[in-house]
């Protein structure tokens, strides 16, 4: 959209790598003189922790030593109205001359995706959005510590049921108003298994552009949370029901043609797809700590309770973390599992496209299809990580996945989750809990 | 002597692997861990951190939590080096608290040369500062490490506060932060130097 008469407010909005949007609201005047470059606001945005602990132990170039600006640079393709005379347009954060900070989610992922280009694809992809809601105002769910929260719905654990959607309604028809309002295309919403769970499809499209609403999509369900008085959490587990994943559809294609499908391949697979799908598996250990971010995520990996939990993949198959589809060229893609709810769209994404692009760069071919339930499984299957520093670790020497990703990205990420899994022990978290703890529930539900 | 971790231990099994690693590298302490046998188990009075350190005659493995055949259990209060610890098994095993007691508070040496221990720890690593003056506020001594010139870092703090970051008892930011030390830096040092601090604390290098 463009600047209409009608606009006098525009709020800029970018992910930081733990997942919030930071922005401002600038009054039209200052949001156009701002152009091209975007308003400024400190690099220290980017050092601290969800508990506004100052992040401290490491050092990379694009950090000023004395806590200088960083700027937040519109894309304006992504303005758009979100009320009466108030529009939203999406940045990149950049240093003061205008270069991407390679700690920048959404610049990491257009990176990745240049980088796709440059092996003749483009990418489409589509998140699915789960998250809980619950009948607390965030205020009231806070004096309550979080826990014994009211469920919006019906309290059991059944998915898909109509009559627990009804009494969705009022948050999510007014969700889908506003999207509609805004122009982001939504396919689907639903009730999810745990009670108050909810899940959102949203249709394929370019990767930068199904992040973009991703967030999009989160943050109106926050914000309509707010103006009817309830509360909304994408925590991975904020209860002991079933947790929140964020399941991510993709495909490729090359010349705007899908480029995973082959009808005269036995399986209907491509070549590339195979290269595709061994990529992601050799990855898998490295991205699984950016599709997994923060403590409450592992406690989402659980065996029959939807989580993968074992580095695998197999055809039409939902309890490995890939599950491939290749029955018809329309439907050919690959949808990726293993992300929790609280993940980073921009991050997520780019750890999966990365992984895959180290697949067909280095023309991987995939281990055997798992013709089986991949869960709880005997100790010779390949096992994921279980904690976020066993995550980190894998990250951290997977090189071939890094010099895609973007190094310094991985770096930073790897430092960052060490500090939160120093902070969970020393700071009140409970090192012995089976179950989510307060800690998690202070410092994730409001800003996950 | 062997001293053994689990992988993945949380930051005060770590902690106190490295304050027994401290204890072992003095000839009258390590004669006296050799010698242990018994549970031990710490625990935090202010949060839910704790361990457990199984002393088997020189063979000591620390665990976190608080395991149920502990013979001796002291609370403590992490954050408050002066708060008094509740002991609980002290009378059944009086020998063994005592040892507990010595070797869990390692002698240190003097702050220069604690801070001489530490700079050859972290001096080589990437990003680090390369030059630091530290200055003691109870008689203005200084010690300078590292390259001649204008120190990248100047740390100022008394005798005992400087003993305590440099042996690897607290953390140079938190100390800074606290008001109990002042310094002379800019952000990309201190974040360097605070990485540093937290590595030897948690027993990198010993």
């Amino acid at each position: 959209m463009n600047l209409d008469d009608s606009i006098s407010i525009v709020r800029t909005e970018g992910a930081v790598p733990d997942g919030p949007l930071i922005g401002k609201y600038l009054s039209r005047d200052k949001f156009e003189r701002s152009l091209p470059l975007g308003p400024a606001l400190a690099d220290f945005a980017f050092a601290y922790d969800l508990a506004g602990t100052p992040q401290l132990g490491w050092w990379a170039d694009w950090r000023q030593p004395f806590l200088g600006d960083i700027h937040q640079r519109p894309d304006l393709d992504t303005l758009t109205l979100i009320r009466p005379g108030v529009a939203s347009c999406i940045v990149d954060f950049v240093g003061v001359d205008g270069t991407p900070l390679p700690v920048c989610p959404r610049s990491v992922l257009r990176s990745v995706v240049e980088r796709l280009a440059t092996n003749g694809f483009t990418a489409k992809a589509a998140c699915e959005v789960e998250g809980m809601a619950f009948t607390e105002s965030y205020a009231e769910a806070k004096a309550k510590g979080f826990k014994d929260l009211t469920p919006l719905g019906v309290a059991h654990p059944l998915a898909y049921l109509t009559h627990d959607s009804y009494r969705m309604r009022p948050l999510l028809d007014e969700v889908m108003r506003r999207l509609d309002l805004m122009g982001i295309s939504w396919e689907a919403w639903s009730a999810e298994a745990a009670p108050g769970q909810f899940e959102i499809n949203l249709p394929a499209t370019d990767p930068v552009s199904a992040a973009d609403a991703t967030v999009r999509v989160r943050n109106v369900c926050r914000e309509v949370a707010v103006d009817l008085g309830m509360s909304v959490t994408f925590m991975a587990k904020p209860t002991d029901s079933y947790g929140s994943g964020m399941h991510i559809h993709h495909s490729l294609l090359r010349d705007a043609s899908p480029a995973f499908y082959d009808a005269t391949s036995p399986d209907g697979r491509t070549k590339l797809m195979r290269n595709w799908i061994g990529g992601l598996i050799a990855t898998m250990p490295a991205a699984h700590s950016f599709l997994t971010p923060t403590i409450n995520s592992f406690r989402r990996m659980v065996g029959f309770a939807a989580a993968p939990l074992v580095v695998s993949w197999g055809e039409d198959n939902k309890s490995t973390a890939l599950r491939v589809i290749s029955r018809s060229e329309k439907l050919s893609r690959v949808e990726h599992r293993l992300g929790a709810g609280d993940l980073n769209p921009y991050l997520g994404l780019a750890a999966i496209l990365s992984g895959g692009i180290v697949g067909i760069e280095q023309a991987i071919e995939p281990p055997d299809e798992l013709r089986a339930l991949a869960w709880g499984l005997p100790d010779r299957f390949p096992y994921l990580p279980t904690t976020i520093t066993g995550a980190a670790d894998a990250l951290d020497r997977d090189k071939a996945f890094a010099d895609v990703m973007g190094p310094v990205m991985v770096e930073h990420w790897v430092n960052t989750r060490r500090w939160e899994w120093m902070m969970y022990h020393t700071t009140g978290g409970d090192p012995e809990a089976e179950s989510v703890t307060d800690w998690e529930l202070e410092r994730y539900f409001e800003l996950m | 002597m062997i001293i053994e971790t689990a992988p993945d231990s949380p930051p005060i099994v770590l902690g106190t692997a490295a304050r027994l690693k401290r204890s072992a590298a003095q000839p009258s302490l390590c004669g006296r861990l050799r010698k242990m046998n018994g549970v031990l188990a710490l625990k935090s009075s202010v949060d839910k951190q704790s361990v457990t350190v199984r002393f088997d005659s020189g063979h000591i493995k620390l665990a976190s939590g608080v395991a149920k055949d502990a013979d001796l259990v002291i609370t403590i209060n992490f954050n408050d080096p002066g708060a008094k610890p509740k002991v609980r098994g002290a009378l059944k095993h009086p020998m063994f608290a005592l040892a507990a007691s010595k070797v869990l508070e390692p002698p240190t040496g003097t702050w220069q040369e604690e801070a001489a221990a530490f700079w050859s720890f972290a001096a080589n690593w990437p990003r680090m500062p390369k030059s630091m003056l530290v200055v003691c506020t109870d008689d203005h001594a200084e010690a300078r490490f590292g390259e001649s010139g204008t120190p990248d870092v100047e740390l100022h703090g008394t005798a005992k506060q400087l003993v305590s970051v440099f042996s690897g008892d607290s953390i140079v930011t938190e100390d800074w932060l606290a008001g109990k030390l002042h310094g002379v830096t800019n952000l990309e040092h201190a974040s360097v130097l605070t990485g540093r601090s937290i590595a030897w604390v948690m027993g990198q290098g010993r």
